[in-house]
């Protein structure tokens, strides 16, 4: 199913005005987001970094030969 | 055509399929009035990404064709459904639930519909999700192209996410079952919130080809529906190996009603903290009383808790990374920045900063959640917890709110979604009572592919309790 762009077009514009004002989402602008999220990561690596981890464990992956 | 009253639409996959057996309705008629209901209702609840009913009737003429001449496919023959919109369906829009993906078209079929297609399920339509699964961390109900997910219980509140148009869909009586799709929470959430039954199936059980992908080793798919019974009859039709997915374990289930173990063997961990402080005042009853319900089946109950992890910082980490790089494209563009909710797109970009050496870190302290889980499944074979302690939140409030209450010093339980989805275990979600008028569930969590077990308890609880009967009023 193909859309023209017009179609495209009305149905974003379609979304409820509520679907786009996301609650607390104006409020902040997106730099001041961006930092808080990279903080956030950074939180997470440093409650990860505290755990002593043996030298041999090998990361979650599952590698299957071809 | 016959006339169909609320009853068929809330009847289970086993009702559908023993009333198309005996003819009193055929699959044509039992999909244009699913379909009619899908498309009249389902924007009702924000729940439908796109109608099918063309291409569903087409298929169920030849379900009716097959079942004339005595061709039996199984319980799901003639049974119509519904298909979280990450799922592809060849020459139809897939949206991802994400505006600038709303043109989007593939030209093949997810296996998973692809496997249903095989058992004869007629696909009725496409339902709406949280955009891109919430892929950076959303904080809103309404980042979603159709809108916020709304509640069959209560329109002022949320479905639950991201698989939120199959939960209020299924809910609402508008498909008898529908496939969603886990990450971390997608189908446990909105089966909490609204009041149906849902699994999760075992990492690598279900194939994931034809499905967004979000994070390559945690992502899952998995029915939703009424009943235990139903969302073993999907699965039995949706396991199995597949080429296509490298995650794949290869494996198949097979469902069968009569389970050979007697139940009373079975070791159930749970923790009262869970039930007494994690949970909600409201929820309380609802909890203690499932847990009795759990406990006259005869499990023995035994106190557990999880090994001491950081289980959410490394689920929220494998999945920043991963989601970020399988959408770095679209982030580096730009167009990330079309997506409705400011903290996913946030979200996202910032994933694409962190330094290997974090996400390796992740990785390896999850194989160490790996092994000491395993190590707890000697001792139990199955945990009970709630599935959400809260009911389901308000539109207008963010869905990443802490609740006002303090929070309990014991763990207990309570990072159990986190710890199965970074292990890959399968859970079933079950409803258990309501709180403050809405629904309230359980979840039941075992070792991987173990399935079978989760769903014989899951009957079991079922037939002793009759939450997954009630349904919401839904106006027509």
């Amino acid at each position: 199913m193909k859309l023209t762009r017009r179609e495209l077009a009305g149905m974003i514009a379609a979304v409820p005005v509520a679907a786009r004002q996301a609650p607390g989402g104006g409020a902040d602008p997106p730099e001041q987001l961006l930092k808080a999220a990279v903080e956030d990561n950074r939180k997470s690596a440093a409650a990860i970094g505290k755990l002593a981890l043996p030298l041999e464990t090998e990361p979650a992956f599952v590698f299957k030969a071809q | 055509m016959p006339g169909f009253n609320d009853d068929i639409f809330f009847a289970t996959i086993g009702e559908l399929s023993a009333q198309l057996k005996a003819r009193e309705f055929s699959a044509v008629e039992l999909a244009r009035a699913y379909s009619e209901r899908l498309d009249k209702l389902g924007p009702r609840y924000n729940a439908l990404a796109l109608p099918l009913r063309g291409q569903a009737l087409r298929q169920a003429r030849e379900v009716d064709g097959e079942i004339k001449r005595g061709r039996r496919r199984g319980p799901l023959q003639g049974i119509p459904y519904g298909a979280k919109d990450l799922l592809s369906v060849a020459g139809q829009r897939t949206t991802w639930g994400a505006p600038p993906f709303a043109a989007q078209v593939f030209d093949y079929d997810a296996t998973a519909l692809r496997k249903l297609d095989a058992a004869g399920a007629v696909l009725i339509g496409k339902l709406a999700m949280v955009e891109l699964a919430g892929a950076g961390g959303y904080h809103s109900a309404a980042a979603a192209l159709f809108g916020p997910g709304l509640n069959p219980w209560d329109r002022s509140r949320w479905s639950g996410g991201s698989s939120s148009g199959p939960g209020s869909a299924v809910a609402a009586g508008l498909v008898p079952f529908a496939l969603g799709s886990e990450t971390w929470g997608s189908i446990m959430t909105p089966c909490a919130y609204c009041g149906i039954t849902g699994l999760r199936p075992t990492y690598g059980l279900v194939s994931r080809y034809g499905a967004m992908p979000l994070s390559w080793t945690m992502d899952k798919i998995g029915p939703m529906g009424r009943s235990a019974d139903d969302c073993g009859m999907v699965l039995e039709a949706i396991a199995g190996g597949d080429w296509d997915d490298p995650g794949s374990a290869g494996k198949g289930f097979y469902y069968s009603s009569q389970y050979d173990r007697d139940l009373k063997t079975v070791r159930a961990g749970f923790a009262s903290v869970d039930f007494q402080e994690w949970a909600a005042p409201s929820a309380r009853p609802a909890f203690l009383a499932a847990l009795d319900v759990v406990r006259a089946i005869g499990l023995e109950m035994k106190e557990a808790a999880l090994p001491d992890f950081p289980y959410e910082p490394v689920a929220n980490l494998v999945i920043a990374a991963e989601g970020s790089s399988v959408f770095q494209d679209f982030i580096e563009s730009g167009r990330v920045n079309q997506l409705v909710d400011q903290h996913q797109i946030a979200g996202l970009k910032a994933g694409l900063e962190i330094p290997a050496k974090d996400y390796l870190r992740a990785m390896r302290v999850r194989r160490l959640i790996e092994n000491a889980l395993r190590e707890l499944f000697v001792e139990y074979e199955v945990l009970v917890s709630p599935a959400c302690f809260d009911p389901a939140t308000k539109i207008s409030e963010p869905v990443d709110a802490e609740p006002d209450r303090p929070k309990p010093k014991q763990k207990g339980l309570s990072e159990l979604s986190a710890a199965g989805n970074l292990a890959g275990l399968p859970a079933l979600f079950l409803p258990c009572g309501f709180a403050d008028g809405l629904p309230v569930g359980i979840q039941l969590v075992g070792m991987p592919f173990s399935e079978g077990l989760l769903i014989a308890i899951g009957r079991e609880f079922q037939k002793r309790t009759g939450w997954h009967r009630r349904r919401p009023t839904v106006e027509t």
